[in-house]
């Protein structure tokens, strides 16, 4: 039986183990832990609204990788997207993961410690569900890029959050998780809760995320350039798992489309192109 | 026969590259069915590649792959897109098919004109044949190609229900659809695999997956997990293992990632 206190508990944890191949050894084990802003910040955005909420509790089963990029000197930079399972109250465990849609930035040392982690707050709910399409995440001169479709009124609070400046009234300051082990802070104020406008298809902007070797975030919006080929498409959402980088120009990255259902209900595609 | 009733989707799934004047893009169409004897409605799921014009993005054609691959039912043989790339003048097409009947997945490789998806060779090359009683072992299915060394990577759990092995392979192939190295990986007497993550590579030739395994009489317990990292070397022709113990708990889910410098 499952009471009210262990509801949002989040039990789960994800480790990164550094392994050397030619010795066959583990190196080190570290444990990629969310301050508690984060996880309040994942709650509040997705999690509270799905469907089973008064019946089940959630399980952050793991830290679904989405990217990875090491650099020569060996810092690695993952992104990484939270799953849930969901826990019946009476017992056993849910079929499904339920993904959130926040991602978390973590960089790690040639040694494998952790330098800093950087959530991405993201709300989304397409087709009644708590779904997005997947954003498209490259690395160009050392900068993580992160694009994905958003809804146009969100420009304000994330730009409050840039600042650094509180929103909702909310603290950010806390700097222990509930174990009680050092949390790594990120060097601005980016895990700060943010209710977001959920995007959904029909309310499309794109949010541009840069993330530079420090940690340091900044955003701009933008608009797709492609365009597709018929007279029932609306301003296309892009499908991040369809990113193609130029091979003449490592700057222009080309992402597949949805266009927006037309008359006839159908989904079509399109491909637009970026220069970063 | 079945009435096609409409179509319902069309989701983008990779751009496979650049080809003379074009970007290819292959998505996959979903239609909805329904039958006389069967008025329930089914999905049929087929895939397109769109040809876009790399000056305007505009699509100039889209052809479909199934003429070749065969057609496929909701509940027969359904070819699914895993992986393609160019080799010059030549698009590889790597796709897997459940086979209903024999209980296995048919790993094929296909060897296309770019712009008319017409083979080369009328028989398709069987990269891999994998035994598993259950169709949703897929998801123990890992294909990639990978650009950066020049090889398609195949790893996959398969299951014999006579002697309850579940084995874990790691096959490696290259840009011609030639095998490069097969390895099964070790599982004694005692443990058998459970599952696999996503097949990694990394710029010296080195492939590898986490894969995980448990005790055989106590399998359907999430206790007494392991998970192991497998690594081919480039070179060494072995295969190394490396088994991963938390002390948190019990690993559910694990992918690798190599040095990509």
């Amino acid at each position: 039986m499952v009471d009210e206190k262990t509801n949002k508990v989040f039990n789960g944890g994800s480790y990164i183990a550094q392994i050397d191949p030619v010795k066959g050894e583990v190196i080190k084990v570290q444990e990629l832990e969310l301050t508690d802003n984060q996880k309040l910040g994942l709650e509040a955005s997705d999690i509270d609204r799905m469907q089973y909420h008064r019946e089940h509790y959630f399980h952050m089963a793991q830290m679904r990788p989405e990217f990875s990029y090491t650099d020569a000197m060996g810092n690695m930079t993952l992104v990484s997207a939270s799953t849930y399972e969901v826990w019946k109250s009476s017992g056993g465990r849910s079929t499904n993961n339920y993904y959130n849609n926040s991602r978390i930035v973590t960089r790690f040392k040639p040694d494998a410690t952790i330098a800093w982690q950087v959530m991405v707050p993201r709300s989304a709910w397409l087709a009644q569900l708590n779904y997005a399409l997947s954003p498209a995440i490259t690395m160009i001169d050392g900068k993580l890029h992160i694009l994905f479709n958003d809804h146009e009124d969100n420009i304000e609070p994330i730009a409050l959050m840039q600042s650094g400046k509180k929103l909702d009234g909310k603290s950010s300051s806390k700097s222990k998780s509930s174990s009680g082990k050092a949390k790594v802070q990120p060097p601005t104020d980016s895990d700060q809760m943010a209710e977001l406008k959920k995007w959904n298809l029909g309310s499309a902007a794109l949010r541009h995320t840069v993330i530079d070797a420090q940690g340091l975030w900044s955003v701009d919006w933008m608009r797709p350039v492609g365009k597709a080929d018929d007279d029932d498409s609306k301003l296309p959402a892009i499908e991040g798992r369809t990113v193609y980088v130029s091979q003449s120009n490592s700057k222009e990255v080309l992402i597949g489309a949805f266009t927006k259902y037309g008359a006839l209900g159908f989904r079509k595609w399109a491909m637009t192109k970026f220069t970063f | 026969m079945g009435e096609q009733i409409g179509l319902t989707e069309i989701a983008p799934a990779k751009i496979l590259g650049e080809y003379k004047d074009q970007y290819l893009m292959i998505g996959q169409a979903s239609f909805s069915l329904a039958t006389m004897a069967d008025p329930t409605a089914l999905t049929l799921k087929q895939y397109n590649i769109a040809y876009f014009n790399k000056t305007t993005l505009k699509m100039e054609k889209s052809l479909p792959f199934a003429d070749f691959v065969g057609e496929g039912t909701a509940r027969a043989k359904t070819p699914s897109f895993e992986d393609a790339f160019f080799t010059g003048d030549t698009l590889q097409l790597i796709t897997s098919t459940w086979d209903k009947e024999t209980k296995e997945y048919l790993v094929h490789g296909w060897s296309l004109d770019p712009l008319t998806l017409k083979p080369y060779v009328s028989e398709a090359k069987l990269l891999a044949r994998i035994a598993t009683e259950r169709k949703n072992a897929v998801k123990w299915l890992s294909i990639n190609y990978f650009e950066n060394i020049k090889r398609i990577g195949i790893s996959y759990l398969s299951y014999e229900r006579k002697t309850e092995n579940s084995n874990i392979t790691l096959q490696l192939f290259d840009t011609q659809l030639k095998e490069i190295s097969k390895a099964g990986l070790q599982m004694s007497d005692t443990k058998r695999g459970t599952a696999i993550g996503r097949i990694a590579a990394d710029s010296r030739g080195n492939v590898g997956i986490v894969y995980f395994v448990s005790d055989k009489k106590n399998a359907s317990s999430d206790d007494d997990v392991w998970a192991r990292v497998a690594i081919y070397r480039k070179g060494s022709d072995q295969v190394r293992e490396v088994e991963v113990t938390l002390e948190a708990g019990n690993p559910i889910n694990g992918e690798l990632f190599l040095k990509n410098d």
